[in-house]
């Protein structure tokens, strides 16, 4: 589903990022990519996410060579393929979560207020459909923005440290729907320093200085 | 702003043309030398030809005068007989409390002065006495012209209209004379039904029905002058001054030079200024505009580097400003609108005494350039919220 070969960034002469990064994610599959900080997480799900292109090397998701891919492809091709879900929830402040939601269906085709209110279902907020951001907690939050990354039905939903804001309890009703995603059929890959997280999908992958130090299947 | 500027601009023609009129009539047609000096007035079939557009093009309106002096309990009064039909053309500025003279009408009517009826007591429906001079009395010398008068054979011709006649152009319209106790005076009744203010001399005289005036003056269809309106978007004055004096001979004209030269130049001065101030206007509402979206984009750069991220086509977030920009241009214009239609009259009052029309073009006008500015602006703040880049906005804390 989602191949990498021979990936590098640098983002001046000096600092490398990644460095001949080669990952290969089924179908299908959850995988969690950890690594202590500065380690180029973030950089290689940009990359994976098609919003930030390698130096050198190719990404191939679903068949298609994104790296070749234009910006305009490249937007289109996330609209249909991937979901995203960042740490701080990037809501918009003045628009409620079913608004949010919608705005996400304006971008890619129609809106459908029944299919909003269905993914809000789904992520458990069926009754904070008016609320804005600001009269939600974290947890709500993040949960409006997985239902959001999931409105357009992508085959693939990318992470990073959604759950990093979030306390425990919190961190585990988002958990659990990544589960349920996962179940559906979704290919996951969520970036975490939660070791916990980190055991539960099928693959765990663990960088340093840009490396891929250590690769496991853990399911 | 915008809108003030196009309702008074839309105005201006018609007013600043109608305001210059309202000087007076920019040309005076008189008796000649000759005739002057032998005492003849203009006949009524002269001043006819006045209305003979085949010959005598431009002429806009014209009323007759015929001036003589009375007195109204002890007052001496410049008494003046005219047609007020014409007046309210030759002299649109006339403000009439009550009704004017209807010339038509067999009433013997009186307008007054607001300084007579101020310093009389006079209120319309009352009933003015006027003593009018009798016009055989053969020696006066009340005028500063009094060695002229001397020497005119005075069968039948006050001196006091000769002079009048000869001086008119220069000192019309004439104010209260000095004292004038000589000579036999013949009352007359009048009804008195308008007050006249002009903040001019007309203020200190009275105005009767010329034909009246007329048979009470012993001046059969005669007058001593005539106010000319002349338009002079077509030919120079000079030109129809000269053809009236050919068509109707044994008459001279005077050139009220100043208003008339005066009415292309101003009128164009004016308008240019409005250009500027509008053009002025325009540039700073839209580099405001620009710097509201600007600070607007960047408040944003995180909700549009979102957006972009989970996909969305540069088109729709620029639909999104340009439609937020475009309200704001239609609020504004339409807010813009209501003060510019009070301030426009605001300026009408002060500055032309009257009212500004109401012009429904200006309605979409001032819309349709408040929302194009608001868009036109917007195009570089739109142009910078498309070039964000959601990898270093989504990074930022
Ligand atoms: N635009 C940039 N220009 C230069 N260096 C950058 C840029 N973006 C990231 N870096 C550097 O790249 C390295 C990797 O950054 P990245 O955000 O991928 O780390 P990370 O693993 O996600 O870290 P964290 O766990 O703190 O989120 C860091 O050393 C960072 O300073
Ligand atoms: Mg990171």
């Amino acid at each position: 589903m989602i191949t990498t070969m021979n990936l590098s960034k640098c983002y001046n002469e000096k600092t490398q990022v990644l460095d001949d990064l080669n990952i290969a994610i089924k179908k299908g599959e959850w995988a969690n990519i950890m690594g202590p900080s500065g380690s180029g997480k973030t950089t290689l799900l940009n990359i994976l996410s098609c919003l930030d292109r390698p130096t050198d090397g190719s990404v191939i998701i679903n068949g298609t060579e994104v790296t070749k891919l234009s910006q305009d492809e490249m937007a289109a091709f996330r609209r249909e393929n991937i979901g995203l879900v960042f740490q701080q929830y990037h809501l918009i402040p003045y628009l409620t979560a079913l608004e949010n939601v919608m705005l996400a269906q304006h971008f890619h085709s129609m809106v459908d207020e029944k299919e909003a209110k269905d993914a809000l279902e789904l992520v458990g907020l069926g009754h904070r459909l008016d609320h804005i951001p600001a009269h939600l907690s974290g947890g709500e939050q993040q949960r409006v923005s997985i239902a959001r990354a999931l409105i357009n039905q992508p085959a693939i939903i990318l992470a990073d440290e959604p759950t990093g804001n979030l306390d425990r309890a919190n961190g585990k009703i988002i958990l659990d729907l990544f589960k349920k995603l996962h179940t559906k059929g979704h290919t996951i890959v969520i970036v975490t320093h939660d070791p916990e997280i980190g055991t539960m999908g099928d693959r765990l992958i663990r960088l340093m200085d840009g490396r891929t130090v250590d690769e496991k299947i853990t399911a | 702003m915008v809108s003030t500027l196009i309702n008074i601009a839309l105005d201006l023609n018609g007013k600043v043309a109608k305001e210059l009129r309202a000087f007076g009539a920019n040309l005076v047609l008189l008796p000649d030398e000759i005739r002057e000096n032998n005492g003849q007035l203009l006949s009524m079939d002269e001043i006819d030809k006045l209305k003979d557009t085949g010959r005598i093009d431009d002429v806009y309106g014209y009323a007759p005068y015929l001036y003589s002096i009375g007195k109204i309990e002890e007052q001496n009064v410049v008494i003046v007989g005219s047609q007020f039909e014409n007046i309210k053309k030759t002299s649109p500025w006339w403000k009439v409390e009550g009704s004017w003279n209807d010339d038509n009408s067999e009433e013997s009517t009186i307008m007054v002065g607001s300084k007579v009826a101020v310093k009389l007591g006079y209120k319309i429906g009352d009933t003015v006495t006027l003593n009018i001079r009798e016009e055989t009395d053969k020696k006066e010398s009340y005028t500063e012209k009094t060695d002229k008068t001397d020497e005119i054979p005075v069968d039948g011709i006050s001196s006091a209209s000769q002079s009048l006649n000869g001086d008119a152009a220069k000192r019309w319209p004439l104010n209260i004379l000095s004292e004038m106790n000589q000579g036999e005076y013949t009352p007359k009744q009048f009804k008195l039904v308008g007050i006249v203010s002009t903040g001019g001399s007309e203020d200190n005289q009275v105005f009767i029905k010329l034909k009246e005036a007329q048979l009470l003056f012993e001046k059969k269809a005669q007058v001593n002058l005539v106010q000319i309106s002349v338009l002079t978007n077509k030919n120079p004055i000079e030109k129809t001054a000269l053809q009236i004096e050919e068509q109707i001979p044994g008459t001279k004209t005077r050139i009220l030079s100043q208003i008339s030269k005066a009415e292309g130049n101003i009128q164009d001065k004016i308008l240019f200024l409005m250009v500027l101030v509008t053009v002025l206007t325009l540039i700073g509402s839209g580099l405001s505009v620009m710097s509201t979206m600007t600070t607007t984009v960047l408040e944003r750069r995180k909700e549009i580097g979102m957006m972009k991220a989970i996909g969305a086509q540069n088109k729709k977030i620029a639909a999104i400003f340009y439609a937020e920009a475009g309200a704001v241009g239609l609020i504004g214009g339409i807010a813009g609108y209501i003060l510019g239609f009070l301030m426009a009259q605001i300026v009408g009052k002060s500055v032309f005494d009257t009212f500004i029309g109401f012009h429904l073009m200006v309605i979409p006008i001032t819309l349709i350039s408040t929302v194009l500015l608001a868009l036109i602006s917007s195009k570089i703040p739109v142009g910078q919220a498309i070039k964000i880049d959601p990898v270093i906005t989504l990074r930022g804390e």
